[in-house]
């Protein structure tokens, strides 16, 4: 058997030998990118639009978190711009309002909007809301909402779910009921969306109480502007990210469902939890190499806080944690891209961004001191407050719906710990799952 | 040894419980935060109707005299409570700067009014190269006509806003160590070249940046000897420190109170998530941090009472320990709460952002463990 094998190496090293240096066989992994000449043909053109068309108010409101009405709709305006040249779904059918690109040149659009600061455009859901419509809409869902939402028209809120949580029915806080051939919705649930208001809501809905956490669900995609919808943003640490959305006897028409009444789950698995498309992640890390600057450029006492031996440990130790989530992410895109199945892979990279984010935290504050909270209104705050807003959305990304015990849960059950049932049932307590859901109502 | 408390201090305790309970319940915490001052000036009035703001002051100033643990039981609760108010650097801070390196006159004339609650004093220190040692301290006083002019920034200062007064710390000479040349001046806060600009972010205590543009003090406003204020303001700072030690730990017992009756109530699959071994290590971890924190302040304290040498020392571990254990109890408890330990109305968050301010304030854990490394002369 061993002879076989080095016998069919030592072929294939004679073969490479004899075909020259321009065989196509790699040596060994190859880490690096590579782009194709269409690639950056393509970069050039997408560089090149946005250069000429991205408004400098667009390109910075992605630093303030929280958006003013004027900014608000100087987004929407340029979100328009990009639908129209279906940039917002560039993947999707051009019948539908996508843009028809191949996913190489869908890849090159990321990583320039990414670039010019504006990734935060695409993450409002509504990429997962597409791919779910064109999963299980009807032909008439398809019509009314898929050019809208490609054409950056509509303002979409969903509900907050954990990559890689399991489902706790018991505090999924919105039911919704048959009645007719209507549905009708009560309860309570953190929403995520940009903006100051919603057009659409995509929620989950628990419709069987009695029946497996796998066939008690239903998805919804419903005008924000139903009655019996309360709206609220709480105060919170980084109040644009979380809503807070009640649903009091909310009479929803059928074509509202998406799938059928039992497949909610499965699908906002399939879909909104299903990680992010394929994408290489960036080499560069904004807060890291700003906190380098900052160290680089400031002195205490005569001594360069780079300079520093204790603040060199700590610095380093940032740009590790980084570069481990980046080298990670990139062996995800790389699984994803292969069609390889990830596991506990992305439940992993969320966890390792999470703690990552929590210890940068700590690390900016032990290097910048007491000017790491300050916010960008004041003067004085370094790099216009970014690091005042990490350090609040450090907790608030910590634990948006199930604390980190999320991704460890999950880790944990695709690796094989605890006792876990691989049909679905109720886990054991031993077995540490979270609740996918935090319903804020148990406040008091 | 008793490490239980004396009568004395039981009774302080239920007093300023029942003052917090009646005056501070969480929402007025959050309304006082985001007011524009951030000063609750009924809460203020009330402590020093009470007497708190004299506490530590001697009788003969109209004080009452009292021990700082006797303090720190108050602030225990202030800490639970999350109470913010001037009373560290006024009735604390600046009144021990002012009895270590004042004469007798100035005493006289300036701690009844601090005792009072007439007059609330600020503590310039820190400057734009913000830290906390001697060699920190930039800001130049020169003296011209009898009078000293100051020049310069000083830069999170708390309180500076609703300040009548401001204890300043600048340089009237150099030496052969930081610690010689440096000055102690009182200065109004409304005093020609003086302003003040209140600084934004995310910061528990309010803090102001403070501009002297050529202010002049008289010689009969420096407190101590020109140049050699050093000790007297380094002793006003353990005092201070200790006593902020007490805070900060009482906030971290808060914080893990809050997760470990959480982990109780709230349902994940079936049980209280407090079942869940990976949520008890969260919660037990604020535990350790509050606890060492707590007793580390209390120990500190006691030197500082008794006169004992190495009480800096014990004031440096304490703050070390609560720097980083206030910030600990409180990033397990958010561990432990999620989503709903963001909302602001929640409550949690009151300690969360006190926790990163206080690591700061007096000196973070680097700092200390360096000054304590310098005490033990490693």
């Amino acid at each position: 058997m061993v002879e076989r094998v080095f016998r069919t190496l030592l072929g294939r090293r004679l073969q490479s030998a004899r075909d020259g240096p321009g065989s196509n066989e790699r040596k060994s992994v190859d880490f690096e990118y590579h782009y194709t000449q269409e690639q950056e043909r393509f970069r050039r053109e997408v560089r090149g639009w946005l250069g000429a068309n991205l408004p400098q108010e667009v390109k910075r409101s992605g630093e303030l978190g929280s958006l003013d009405h004027t900014t608000w709709e100087q987004c929407k305006s340029f979100q328009r711009r990009l639908g129209e040249k279906g940039w917002l779904a560039p993947t999707d059918p051009v019948e539908w309002g996508g843009g028809g690109l191949t996913s190489d040149q869908a890849l090159i659009l990321r990583e320039e909007m990414r670039r010019s600061g504006l990734q935060w455009l695409l993450e409002d859901g509504s990429s997962p809301l597409r791919s779910a419509l064109l999963q299980q809409g009807t032909e008439e869902q398809k019509r009314r909402y898929l050019p809208l939402i490609s054409g950056g028209g509509a303002s979409l809120w969903h509900i907050s779910l954990e990559p890689g949580a399991e489902l706790d029915t018991s505090s999924l806080g919105i039911q919704a009921f048959r009645d007719g051939d209507d549905y009708v919705l009560n309860g309570e649930g953190t929403f995520i969306g940009q903006g100051l208001w919603p057009d659409y809501l995509w929620t989950l809905a628990l419709t069987d109480p009695d029946a497996p956490s796998s066939q008690a669900t239903a998805t919804f995609l419903l005008p924000a502007g139903l009655e019996g919808i309360l709206i609220q943003t709480p105060g919170s640490l980084a109040p644009e990210e979380n809503h807070r959305v009640t649903f009091k006897q909310v009479w929803v028409p059928p074509h509202c469902l998406l799938g059928d009444d039992d497949e909610g789950w499965p699908l906002m698995q399939a879909t909104l939890l299903a990680g992010p498309e394929i994408d290489y992640p960036s080499d560069h890390d904004e807060e890291v190499a700003d906190l380098l600057q900052y160290a680089r450029e400031t002195t205490l006492g005569g001594v360069t806080l780079s300079k520093e031996p204790f603040l060199q440990q700590l610095l380093m130790e940032a740009h590790i944690n980084s570069q481990l989530v980046r080298i990670l992410r990139k062996r995800n895109a790389w699984m994803a891209a292969t069609g390889q199945q990830l596991t506990y892979h992305t439940a992993q990279v969320a966890l390792m961004e999470k703690r990552a984010a929590l210890r940068l935290s700590q690390i900016v504050r032990e290097v910048m001191g007491i000017y790491a909270l300050l916010d960008h209104e004041d003067p004085r705050s370094p790099f216009h407050g970014r690091f005042e807003r990490h350090q609040r959305r450090s907790l608030t990304r910590q634990n948006p719906t199930g604390g980190s015990e999320v991704q460890a849960a999950a880790i944990a059950k695709h690796v094989g710990l605890g006792h876990w049932s691989p049909a679905g049932g109720a886990p054991s307590p031993e077995g540490l799952p979270m609740g996918a859901f935090q319903d804020s109502s148990d406040a008091a | 040894m008793d490490l239980s408390l004396t009568e004395t201090q039981v009774m302080l305790k239920n007093s300023a419980t029942e003052v917090m309970e009646a005056e501070l319940p969480k929402q007025r915490v959050l309304e006082v935060d985001q007011s524009p001052t951030g000063f609750n000036q009924d809460l203020w009035q009330k402590m020093c109707e009470l007497g708190w703001a004299g506490m530590v002051i001697p009788e003969e100033y109209g004080g009452m005299g009292l021990s700082f643990t006797d303090l720190a039981v108050v602030y225990e609760v202030m800490g639970r409570y999350a109470c913010s108010t001037p009373h560290l650097d006024s009735a604390v801070l600046c009144a021990h700067a002012i009895l270590e390196a004042g004469n007798a006159a100035q005493k006289k004339a300036l701690l009844p009014g601090i005792v009072e609650g007439r007059q609330i004093f600020s503590f310039a220190f820190t400057e734009p190269e913000y830290a906390w040692g001697p060699g920190a301290i930039k800001m130049r006083a020169v003296l011209r006509n009898r009078s000293y002019v100051l020049n310069g920034t000083k830069l999170f200062i708390p309180w500076a806003h609703v300040a009548d007064q401001i204890l300043v710390v600048a340089r009237t000479s150099d030496g052969a160590s930081p610690e010689e040349g440096i000055s102690l001046f009182l200065v109004e806060a409304n005093a020609r070249g003086v302003s003040i600009r209140l600084q934004s972010g995310w910061i528990g205590d309010k803090v102001c940046e403070v501009n002297f543009d050529n202010v002049q003090v008289p010689a009969s406003n420096v407190l101590g000897p020109v140049g050699g204020a050093w000790p007297a303001i380094e002793r006003a700072m353990d005092r201070a420190t200790a006593v902020l030690s007490a805070y900060m730990a009482a906030g971290a017992q808060k914080a893990y109170e809050m997760a470990r009756d959480y982990s109780t109530t709230r349902i994940s699959f079936g049980v209280p998530i407090g079942t869940f071994q990976r949520v008890q290590d969260h919660i037990i971890n604020a535990l350790l941090e509050a606890d060492g924190a707590k007793w580390a302040a209390f120990e500190a304290l006691w030197k500082l009472d008794e006169g004992q040498k190495d009480a800096p020392v014990a004031i440096s571990m304490a703050k070390a320990a609560a720097s980083v254990g206030f910030i600990r109890a409180c990033d397990a408890s958010h561990d432990v709460h999620a989503g709903i330990g963001v909302d602001l109305e929640f409550g949690l968050t009151h300690y969360t952002v006190r926790s990163r301010t206080f690591e700061h304030y007096l000196g973070s854990a680097i700092y200390h463990k360096a000054r304590m490394a310098r005490l033990m002369t490693l």
